[in-house]
């Protein structure tokens, strides 16, 4: 019987029925102005906290919790979301997650926890580029001129016709956007990206 | 389409948020045994007055909350808005409260443990 | 081709471009004009003044205004890849190979038959269609059939789909300016200024607005336009401004949401295929300044809507943007100096004024001295009686006019002419102001409507404010948006009022703006009649049809409004409501305030579907979620069914296989060998926290405060109301952990019931949910050979298939990959569910399929789940309860704690209504005839030949042909149904079949002792 460990051993992408990359662009562009691509198998965290021990899991992760809801802080490559006020979305790298819920969950000082893995429910997509604010203006109602939605901004919101956060990591003229969304509408929100994206020049790709 | 301030997110969209209807509904407790006359006063009696109106709303698109609100039914103004379990603090909302037929109902008194009063 | 262009004037204007011509088509006939031209420009340019036929009497119209009031000139224009009717020519853009038609005409303009409604306007008054085809009501469908085919206004495209692109766009800005003439630069170009981001919006293709006509004055000492132009160029440069043309802002609405829709390639011969036909734009501003003009008003004569009729400042228009004198004798009516500008420019372009007709009685001003001076017959005191022509006037009647006494007072002048300018005063344009509620003030002085200024959200300024001189209006667009951006500084730190803004100065030569409001003119003539005086011309309605509602008792303008119809066309009555409101005012005696007004909405002007769907269309139209085994459902050739959003595996047909040939073989499969289903859609949730057990306890109806670690139970949850509200099983997985699952369809439902609850009902409860639905894909292996299956794909390090009872839960490996195994049953075969992370879902169901394959297993779709379900009589929420449905009706009593002091429902379990006996409860349904499924949604009856109607039972939630017991089974909800086991009903169906008959049995038709599942 054919019980050796599967070859997909670090199982599927959210676009694995997807053929990549595509592109989409106006005929007068040479290339796309906008680079989207999945993060694939990026390590998520949903943490839910009273405020007191927001210090000691920010002093045992490394990442800051100090933070407004729809507030983002980095470090390394790291980042930590607040959701609400007392709700967190931690990004690790890949397979670091369940070290972090282990050594949450074991901890002794935090009063009340709840470390739920959540990194196959949701999908992060990266997506960058000179046009990024415009695109996704097309389908999210928030301000996001970089007045007001800078650096470190991140936003729950509707995209469309799914529920996404939208987090700005850098704000400059490739402007670096993370958009996160529920795996089961990383299709639709791909499709719709490209579809929004076809003024600006838009190229789906595969994770580099 | 109104503007709603949500206590945690800050303005956003009225498609953002859900409204859960009439706020300040006491559950009765079970221990307090009431008709089922009164029993419906909770579960059925939903005010829809012209004016202010104390609702719940929930920021469904966002982080999720719940809140309260204190909004004026016929110019759609936002009177206040306020945390669940608080009660409203503008004089407007203060009277919409106080002024409210719920106040005196039993379902609301059987929501509290019955004070035993020594003889 | 170099064709005529008649009514073209020496090259003059600077919005038209005379080096590029543009060729298009009118009705089948080719045309010259030039790139800038509107299609109504352009017609009038080439002499074509017939371009429509009225809505109700088929009446001959021509182009009456120059702007989007335009009731008359509706146009349908024809695409490659669509047709779109009812377009206004005055707001058409020509481009080469511009394809349009007139409307409403058949078989053409020139001779259209439905025309003798006009003769027959005597028929057609004003709630002619209420009175005539009332009574009786069965002949409606006869006469609705002709009716439809005489009314409706233009046609849509005849192909199936509309296959332009349209989008949306969010905004967000300080200030929105909306209208770029005198009034919007000023102000747009002082907030600018302060640093605040400004949109600013116009419906035209340039900016300028009334400066594009009257360009006869300073500013700053220089002309007018050199003044906009440069205030143009200065915010086209701004980085914190977005100049938008073509845009009309069509809905304000609370709190300053605004909509607007820009007209982005429509005007193009050749669009680029990435932009959109229009963008709906959705925009969010913390202050708007309504800059929206003034439309002028017709007068109300007999004859007032002949081609040939056009508003004064429409024709002035014409001649100064377009180089187009649309005719060449022309008599001037009106009421205010304004027309005589028109005089001028008609005089100044070569036109001759047959003579200035004005109703006031000695009126003085600059320019009426100026054109008297250049010896033009001006008539004081005089009206227009009445407009004479066939296709196009070609005379008009003049007499002394008393406008008090309303009648006539002279003989009758009879004269000639081609053109006529009317002008009945101006209204300030309130309707975006009149969305949101805004009040509206009569002004005596200028005899209109205008705004009253109280809102801090929007103002509205310049001649939309009813200030029509340009001094006035530049200062009072400089003080307002002054103040505005001062009060937004207050509380924004981005922006910095300039100490003292700059205001321009205007030489303009003041004119008398004091129109005399004369709302008809009565001829006194038995052979003019006012069935003719045109109040709305879209929708034909005439002065003697208000007076004939009037005399009908509708007095409320709101009731006339409907009754006559006037205002209620797409143009919304943006010529006719005031003229209306006057007439009515004048025939009940009352003054303007006290008649009142009606309410503009939105959308301002016509907005096509297209813009409003935007992309939401196609495969955009709804969000298709999927599973992560689809992959391998698809390649397996399965049929898919939606399950709200998402799309779940059906059955898996295969060659020749009809849908039942299917479903029977699914099911036998997993009754005797193995099934495995995807069943990732479930709603899963995480429940943690040290009061989880005691959170479930109150949300579910039986016990979970006593499940041990490591079981699984099958829970009910109730609304408050006692109703079903969600089932699934909940696993402990830790003292303070439990993983909850819920029905496909209600998993955000049930979250965000528990959440609300959490929040605002329990709020001391230290209890967080989070939905895991999808963290795990789902493979439910079920049937005889399950557990040999599960064995036979673990190692035997990780194997965990003995001494794993019913309703418990172990954690092991499959081929690597991490998995949680419930052992519970929805089939009432033994089975085991699978949850693997989602990422290995793909690969899990690949390896059970290649190892099951020799213990024939099979894939089933949510069709046999069914019915395997239904065999065992599981109900499923949604399906044999709808929110009336309580768990005694399901005889489920069982399930409802009796120990418990309180949960969700349990007092509104224990009101007396719930005993009552006509409760409707769930049973199960056997057909006399094995092989007749009833349909589900059928009702039951006692007697199926009692007379008509009969008293209905109740009706069936599930019924499917049951493959291993050989005959059809159903579950249906039948008044005291308990009760009625052994009895025999029967279900009426449709189209004479015959009824069905069926024997009441109990709901569980196969393994009532649940041997199979146990194991």
């Amino acid at each position: 019987m054919d019980n050796k460990p599967l070859q997909m051993g670090v199982g599927n992408s959210a676009f694995s029925n997807k053929k990549l990359p595509i592109i989409k662009k106006p005929q007068s562009l040479d290339s796309p102005q906008i680079t989207l691509s999945e993060i694939p198998h990026l390590g998520k965290l949903n943490i839910r906290c009273a405020g007191d021990d927001r210090q000691q899991i920010s002093k045992l992760t490394g990442y800051n919790l100090a933070l407004q809801t729809n507030q983002l802080s980095s470090k390394a490559g790291r980042h930590a979301i607040c959701l609400g006020p007392d709700e967190y979305l931690l990004l690790a790298e890949q397979g670091s997650e369940t070290r972090l819920e282990k050594m949450l969950n074991s901890d002794k000082i935090i009063n009340k926890i709840a470390v739920t893995n959540v990194s196959d429910a949701l999908c992060a997509l990266s997506l960058s580029g000179l046009k990024v604010r415009e695109l996704l203006s097309k389908g999210c109602a928030i301000d996001l001129h970089p007045d007001s939605f800078g650096r470190n901004k991140s936003v729950q919101c509707d995209l469309a016709l799914a529920n996404v956060i939208i987090a700005c990591i850098e704000a400059n003229e490739t402007d670096e956007f993370l958009c996160i969304c529920r795996t089961s509408f990383a299709e639709y929100v791909l499709d719709w990206m490209i579809d929004a994206g076809y003024e600006f020049g838009i190229i789906a790709r595969s994770y580099a | 389409m109104l503007k709603i301030e949500c206590p945690f997110c800050g303005n956003r969209n009225e498609t953002e948020f859900s409204c859960g209807g009439e706020a300040h509904i006491a559950r009765p407790l079970a221990e307090n045994k009431i008709t089922d006359l009164a029993f419906s006063e909770y579960l059925f009696m939903r005010d829809n007055p012209k004016g202010v109106f104390l609702e719940r709303w929930c920021h469904t698109s966002g982080c999720r909350r719940w809140f309260n609100m204190a909004r004026d039914t016929v110019s759609h103004e936002i009177i206040e808005i306020y945390a669940m379990g608080q009660k409203p603090k503008t004089a407007i909302g203060k009277k919409a409260f106080l002024s409210n037929w719920r106040r005196k109902s039993k379902a609301e008194t059987a929501s509290t443990p019955i004070k035993r009063t020594a003889k | 081709m170099k064709q005529k262009q008649p009514h073209r004037l020496p090259a003059n204007s600077q919005c038209i471009t005379r080096e590029k011509t543009v060729q298009f088509t009118f009705d089948g006939k080719k045309y010259i004009g030039y790139e800038g031209d509107s299609l109504a420009s352009a017609l009038l340019a080439n002499g074509v003044s017939l371009v429509g036929r009225s809505f109700k009497y088929h009446r001959p119209r021509g182009i009456l205004s120059c702007g989007s009031e335009e009731p008359n000139a509706l146009i349908r224009v024809i695409r490659a890849s669509s047709a779109e009717p009812n377009l206004r020519a005055t707001q058409i853009e020509i481009y080469d190979g511009l394809i349009a038609e007139s409307q409403n005409r058949f078989p053409n303009l020139k001779l259209d038959f439905l025309s003798i409604n006009s003769l027959f306007s005597s028929l057609f008054p004003a709630g002619f269609y209420y009175k005539t085809f009332m009574w009786p009501a069965s002949l409606w469908m006869f006469y609705e059939k002709i009716i439809r085919r005489a009314a409706g206004l233009g046609k849509v495209s005849t192909t199936d789909k509309d296959t332009d692109r349209y989008e949306h766009k969010y905004a967000h800005c300080d200030v929105l300016v909306v209208g770029a003439g005198v009034a919007g630069l000023q102000a747009a170009y002082i907030a600018a200024t302060s640093g605040a981001r400004v949109i600013i919006a116009d419906e035209n293709r340039q900016f300028g607005g009334w400066l594009l006509t009257d360009n006869d004055f300073n500013i700053n000492n220089k002309p007018a336009l050199i003044w906009a132009n440069n205030i143009i160029n200065k915010l086209h440069l701004m980085p914190n401004v977005t100049c938008l043309v073509r845009t009309t802002i069509f809905a304000n609405m609370d709190d300053n949401f605004i909509v607007m829709a820009e007209r982005v390639t429509e005007h193009l011969s050749q669009p680029d295929a990435h932009l959109p036909k229009q963008r709906l734009w959705k925009l969010r501003t913390a202050k708007t300044i309504l800059a929206t003009g003034a439309i002028e008003r017709p007068l109300t004569f007999s004859g007032n809507d002949l081609p040939g009729i056009m508003l004064a400042a429409a024709i002035r228009s014409y001649i100064h943007r377009y180089d187009v004198l649309p005719g060449t004798r022309a008599i001037i009516f009106t009421n205010n100096d304004d027309a005589y500008y028109t005089a001028l420019a008609i005089h100044q372009a070569g036109g001759f004024i047959r003579c200035i007709v004005d109703l006031r009685d000695n009126p003085k001003s600059f320019i009426i001295t100026q054109i008297r001076n250049l010896g033009i017959d001006i008539r004081f005191g005089h009206a227009v009686i009445a407009a004479h022509g066939v296709r196009h006037i070609a005379s008009v009647n003049i007499a002394k006019y008393d406008s008090k006494a309303a009648q006539p007072i002279s003989n009758i002048d009879h004269i000639d002419c081609n053109l006529l300018a009317m002008s009945g005063g101006l209204n300030p344009v309130v309707h975006l102001h009149s969305q949101r509620k805004g009040n509206l003030i009569w002004d005596e002085r200028t005899a209109c409507y205008r705004p009253e200024n109280k809102s801090d959200d929007w103002v509205a300024i310049g001649a939309a404010n009813g200030t029509f001189q340009l001094a006035r209006i530049l200062s009072e667009a400089t003080k307002i948006a002054t103040s505005i951006i001062s009060k937004l500084a207050k509380n924004n730190q981005r922006l910095e009022m300039q100490q003292t803004p700059e205001m321009p100065v205007s030489d303009e030569a003041k004119q008398n703006w004091a129109p005399l409001p004369v709302w008809s003119i009565e001829s006194a003539q038995s052979y003019i009649s006012d069935k003719t005086a045109f109040v709305d011309f879209q929708n034909d309605s005439t002065v003697a049809d208000i007076k004939l509602a009037v005399r009908e008792g509708y007095h409320s303008v709101e009731h006339v409004k409907r009754y006559t119809t006037t205002g209620m066309a797409t143009d919304q009555g943006k010529t006719s409501n005031i003229n209306a409101i006057g007439i009515l005012a004048n025939t009940l005696n009352k003054s303007i305030t006290q008649t009142g007004t009606t309410t503009f909405r939105l959308p301002y002007t016509p907005t096509s579907l297209g813009a409003i769907a935007g992309r939401g269309i196609g495969s955009l139209f709804d969000p298709i979620r999927t599973t992560r085994m689809h992959s391998w459902h698809h390649s397996n050739d399965a049929k898919f069914e939606h399950v709200g959003q998402w799309m779940r595996a059906w059955y898996y047909p295969r060659e020749g296989e009809s849908f039942q040939q299917t479903i029977n073989r699914e099911v036998h499969a997993t009754r005797h060998y193995a099934g495995l289903l995807d069943a990732s859609t479930l709603g899963k949730i995480d429940v943690k926290g040290p009061d989880a057990a005691e959170f479930l306890n109150r949300v579910y109806t039986n016990n979970f405060a006593t499940l041990p670690i490591g079981k699984c139970r099958y829970g009910l949850m109730l609304k408050e109301d006692g109703m079903v509200f969600d089932d699934g099983v909940t696993t402990r997985l830790a003292e303070d952990h439990f993983y909850m699952t819920t029905t496909s369809g209600g998993a955000a439902g049930v979250l965000a019931w528990l959440e609300e609850l959490l929040q605002t009902e329990w709020s001391d409860l230290n209890v967080y949910l989070t939905s895991v639905t999808e963290q795990w894909s789902v493979a439910s292996l079920s049937g005889p050979n399950a557990k040999a299956i599960l064995k036979a794909s673990m190692s035997e390090d990780t194997d965990i298939t003995d001494d794993f009872p019913f309703m418990t839960m172990k954690d092991s490996f499959i081929a690597g990959l991490p998995v949680r195994i419930f052992r519970i049953s929805f089939t009432g075969e033994m089975s085991f569910e699978l949850n693997v992370p989602a990422r290995y879902g793909l690969a899990l169901w690949s390896h059970l399929m290649r190892v099951g394959k020799s213990f024939n297993l099979t894939a089933y779709g949510t069709e046999a789940m069914h019915v395997l379900r239904a065999e065992k009589g599981f109900i499923i929420v949604g399906q044999e309860t709808d929110g009336t449905v309580t768990p005694y009706d399901l005889d489920m009593s069982w399930i409802v704690s009796k120990k418990k002091a309180d949960f969700i429902g349990k007092r509104a379990l224990a009101r007396a209504s719930m005993n009552e006996p006509h409760r409707k409860q769930l049973v199960g349904l056997i057909t006399k005839d094995p092989d007749m499924v009833i349909p589900e949604g059928a009702h039951a009856v006692i007697d199926p030949n009692k007379e008509l109607p009969m008293a209905m039972l109740g009706h069936v939630t599930s019924s499917y042909y049951s493959p291993n017991l050989k005959h059809s089974i159903a579950m249906g909800l039948l008044k005291d149904g308990l009760n009625r086991k052994g009895q025999t009903v029967f279900f009426p169906m449709l189209d004479g079949q015959a009824p069905i008959e069926a024997k009441i049995v109990d709901p569980i038709f196969f393994d009532k002792q649940g041997d199979r599942l146990r194991g």
